[in-house]
């Protein structure tokens, strides 16, 4: 059986993770009575709230996902009103760290978005910390990459790239002369010329 | 850039003028189907790109409704951090006379300008044309979500389409432009090369092949003489002595000529007199006795012909003797042989009468018999000795005969001949002019006078020749300095254009290794940045989160043989398998797929300045999970982009509401809500959700974002 990550790296894990992605981030966090619950992890941004809970096997999960929600349900609840639109914001992250019995009971769990959106991260995605992460993806910030807003010139890159086919000084002066309205061909020619 | 106003009239589901302000982060189109929401998106296309790609047909996008048979649509663009507002509007009319207008700064631009503004405010680009070629397709693959055309960019793009739009959109199009700028600049370039070498170069080297050839046939060299003057003057002394009427106005060519003609006519007159000499001669050799030689054989022909006839009498008259001795000799023969037996058995009395006979007497009588036939033998013999002297001497005497015979047909011959040859040497005389008793002596005097002429014709020609021959080659030498100064300045013209081509030709050389690099710089520029879309697929694909194995996707770019391919898979990482999404995924999945892979694109737009997102309907077919993944990632999407979503579905407008809020103060979201729609076009209300500060669940001492390292 593959090893999967432990639960001390889960949580370091999942609180850097969160942290860069500009949430704030409690763990140990013990509710007041009505919650009477302890989560691993609670972390919570402008988009919404997370708790995290770790399960060491699939039963145990089965058997104690629903309290964990209604949890995390009342400990929302006691700050933001139910009709609060932020109040719809709520996902319980649900790790389980040995492989699930039936596929059926894990959609079942996560097609159930009567109260909060779950997301179940199983044993198969908790074998590289990359995998770990890529699950808890759409709780983070969409990363773009840096193309987005940035204005590459790729015509700056030419002359290294045609350096098997054009000498880079003699490429420069032709797309010089093109980004200037001018004929690329005449530079070429007046380069070889004076050369 | 980010849209802040549409104004819209007569086009499409909007008959009457609708104006809308869209200073929004995110505009919602909420409204039952035929409400116009799509006119709405699509208004908004047309504008911008002056085309609806989805329809088959380039139908004009005018309302059957339309009061004044227009379409007219202004979009007003704004950069996302201010700046003034840029009013773009495109109207056409029912003959599809269309027009481009944008109003920048109070500067409007119109026609030909506008597009060229229009290019560079979307695209920033010096190829309008090749932009605007692209820039409908460009905009329903990556900025504006068509609901019926959602799979387009998977199922109905074929690899290389895919690579072509993707290139465009990373920026590649200024390479793709660099290239057919040197493409069009070399086509030119090799033009004016081929009209350097056809109209300069190949004149100048035909005209200097001239000047060589011409050079080449013409001798370096003068003949040494001393003074060509002097020996011509001397030839032309000679000349007219023997020829008076030679004079100076003649050239030396047609002197020659005369001298020629003169010692031809010469030899003719010559060979004419040396024939006559002959003739003569031959005449005189032959012996003059013939008709006296002819008599005496006559007289021998006549003596030997008698002689012939009286022996042939006598072989006649000896023949026949001869032939009555051979009868009688068989008749003796006959009769000895006879005797002979009768001797062997003659007795005394006879065999047929029986009488008795003297047998001595009868003996002595059949002797007689065989002495007889040896006397017929004997004089035979004789007589035939004697027929064969007659016939020797016969034909004896007819060979004699028939030799004279051939003598006189000879003399014949010969006297005949010497007739001939004796009319022949008058008629010759009398041709020559001479008279009939020339003799011999006089024709050799005749002959050796000729003889002496014509050497001293052959002697003055062969002067004359020499003198032209050495102002010939005068004449060629100053000719052949004249025309090596000529080959020398055309020598010196070759090579300079010689190496003015070969410049020209270095130039093009370099410039198509330029070309040549630039194709699959292109390619390879574009590969490496569609790669660079990839991860951002499989992050948004992640957070949708569609299938339950088949999580990983994969946007593959190559290069084969010169042409970019893009060719997108889907894959389950345990399988490690590329395959294609249509047969694994259901419908719905394979629409988040779809989604997930136009909002990358939609992300990955560097050369579009529009920052705006446009989903027409993403609803279909996807399940409440796949929803709720959407719209997460459109909140994420939400700081980057200006987002236009429509649906018909009340909840989820409830869910976008709730989830695409505003977040601060800057923020707004914008719901147009499309209440029914008559001729007159929907019936709209636009309602702007304000900011509303939250409550926090987490008290304030919890973790901020980045104290967990610290």
């Amino acid at each position: 059986m593959t090893e999967v990550l432990s639960e001390s790296v889960l949580m370091s894990l999942t609180a850097e993770a969160f942290s860069d992605s500009g949430y704030s981030i409690k763990r140990e966090f013990i509710s007041d009575e009505n919650v009477s619950r302890k989560f691993d992890l609670l972390a919570e941004d402008d988009f919404g709230f997370v708790g995290l809970e770790i399960y060491n096997t699939w039963e145990e999960l089965v058997r104690g996902w629903s309290d964990t929600q209604a949890s995390l349900v009342r400990l929302v609840s006691q700050k933001i009103a139910r009709t609060a639109p932020r109040f719809f914001d709520a996902y319980l992250v649900l790790i389980c760290r040995s492989p699930i019995n039936e596929n059926y009971e894990k959609f079942e769990i996560e097609r159930d978005t009567n109260r909060v959106r779950k997301i179940i991260v199983t044993s198969e995605e908790l074998i590289s910390s990359a995998v770990y992460l890529r699950s808890l993806g759409q709780l983070l910030p969409l990363e773009v990459g840096a193309k987005l807003d940035e204005k590459p010139d790729p015509l700056e890159t030419l002359p290294d790239l045609l350096r098997d086919n054009v000498d880079p000084e003699l490429s420069k002066i032709a797309i010089d002369a093109y980004k200037d309205l001018q004929s690329p061909i005449e530079a070429i020619h007046k380069a070889l010329v004076s050369s | 850039m980010r849209l802040c106003e549409l104004d819209v009239m007569g086009f499409r589901g909007f008959p009457e003028r609708q104006i809308f302000d869209l200073s929004s982060d995110v505009v919602i189109l909420f409204g039952p189907n035929g409400t116009g929401k799509t006119s709405f998106m699509d208004a908004i296309l047309w504008c911008l790109s002056g085309d609806i790609d989805r329809f088959s047909t380039k139908d004009i996008p005018i309302s059957k409704y339309s009061r004044d048979g227009m379409a007219r649509v202004s979009v007003t663009i704004q950069e996302m951090s201010g700046g003034d507002p840029i009013e773009i509007t495109r109207k056409v009319d029912r003959t599809g006379a269309e027009e481009l207008r944008i109003v920048e700064r109070e500067v409007i631009f119109a026609k030909d300008d506008a597009v060229a503004r229009l290019s560079r405010l979307l695209f920033d680009s010096q190829n309008v044309n090749q932009e605007f070629a692209t820039v409908s397709h460009l905009f329903t693959r990556s900025v504006y979500l068509q609901q019926d055309l959602m799979r387009e960019f998977i199922e109905a793009d074929n690899p290389s389409n895919r690579f072509e739009l993707l290139s465009e959109m990373a920026g590649v199009g200024t390479i793709l432009e660099l290239k057919s700028t040197l493409e069009s600049g070399r086509t030119e370039w090799r033009k004016n090369i081929k009209r350097i070498q056809s109209d300069k170069l190949d004149p100048v080297l035909a005209r200097y092949e001239y000047v060589s050839a011409r050079a080449s046939t013409l001798s370096s060299s003068a003949i040494k003489t001393p003074n060509n003057d002097i020996e011509e003057r001397a030839f032309r002394l000679k000349a007219a002595q023997i020829l008076p009427s030679l004079d100076a106005k003649f050239s030396l060519e047609d002197m020659l000529t005369s001298l020629s003609r003169s010692r031809n006519a010469d030899t003719r007159s010559v060979d004419y007199l040396i024939e006559i000499s002959g003739i003569k001669r031959s005449i005189e050799e032959i012996d003059l006795d013939i008709p006296e030689r002819l008599s005496s054989l006559d007289a021998q022909i006549k003596a030997k012909t008698e002689e012939l006839s009286k022996l042939e009498l006598q072989i006649g008259k000896t023949t026949k003797e001869l032939g009555e001795l051979y009868l009688g000799r068989s008749q003796g023969e006959r009769l000895s042989l006879m005797a002979d037996i009768a001797s062997d058995h003659l007795t005394g009395r006879c065999p047929v009468c029986n009488q008795e006979h003297d047998l001595h007497a009868s003996t002595k009588n059949l002797e007689k018999y065989s002495l007889y036939e040896q006397d017929l033998t004997s004089k035979t013999i004789s007589l035939e000795e004697e027929l064969g002297g007659l016939r020797g001497a016969m034909e004896s005497l007819r060979a004699e005969l028939s030799n004279s015979m051939n003598q006189k047909n000879q003399l014949e011959s010969i006297a005949t001949d010497l007739d001939r040859r004796t009319d022949s040497l008058r008629s010759k005389l009398s041709e020559a002019g001479l008279g009939p008793d020339i003799s011999l002596e006089e024709l050799d005097d005749r002959i050796e006078q000729y003889h002496l002429r014509i050497n001293r014709l052959a002697g003055l020609i062969e002067m004359g020749e020499k003198v032209n021959l050495a102002l010939v080659r005068e004449s060629e030498k100053s000719q052949l300095s004249a025309l090596e100064a000529e080959q020398k300045r055309y020598r010196k013209e070759i090579d300079t254009l010689q190496k003015e081509i070969v410049a020209l030709q270095k130039t093009d050389s370099t410039v198509t290794q330029f070309i040549e690099g630039l194709r699959s710089a292109s390619l390879e520029i574009a590969r490496s940045k569609i790669e660079d879309i990839a991860p951002l697929f499989q992050r948004i694909y992640s957070r949708i989160d569609p299938h339950p194995t088949f999580k990983v996707t994969e946007l593959v770019a190559k290069n084969k043989g010169g042409k970019g391919k893009v060719e997108v898979f889907i894959n389950d990482p345990n399988l490690d398998e590329n395959l294609e999404a249509g047969p694994i995924l259901s419908s719905s999945q394979l629409n988040a797929f779809a989604v997930s892979l136009f909002l990358a694109l939609n992300l990955s737009i560097p050369n579009f300045k529009l920052n705006i997102t446009m989903l027409d309907d993403p609803l279909q077919n996807l399940d409440k999970l796949n929803l709720l993944g959407l719209v997460d990632v459109l909140r994420r999407i939400k700081p980057h982009k200006q987002i236009f979503i429509s649906t018909h579905d009340e909840r989820f407008k409830g869910l976008l509401e709730r989830k695409l809020r505003p977040t601060n103060e800057a923020e707004k979201l914008l719901t147009v809500f499309f209440e029914d729609w008559s001729t007159d076009g929907p019936k709209t209300r636009c309602v702007r959700k304000p900011f509303h500060s939250e409550n926090r669940v987490l008290p304030s001492e919890s973790i901020t974002p980045g104290s967990i390292n610290a």
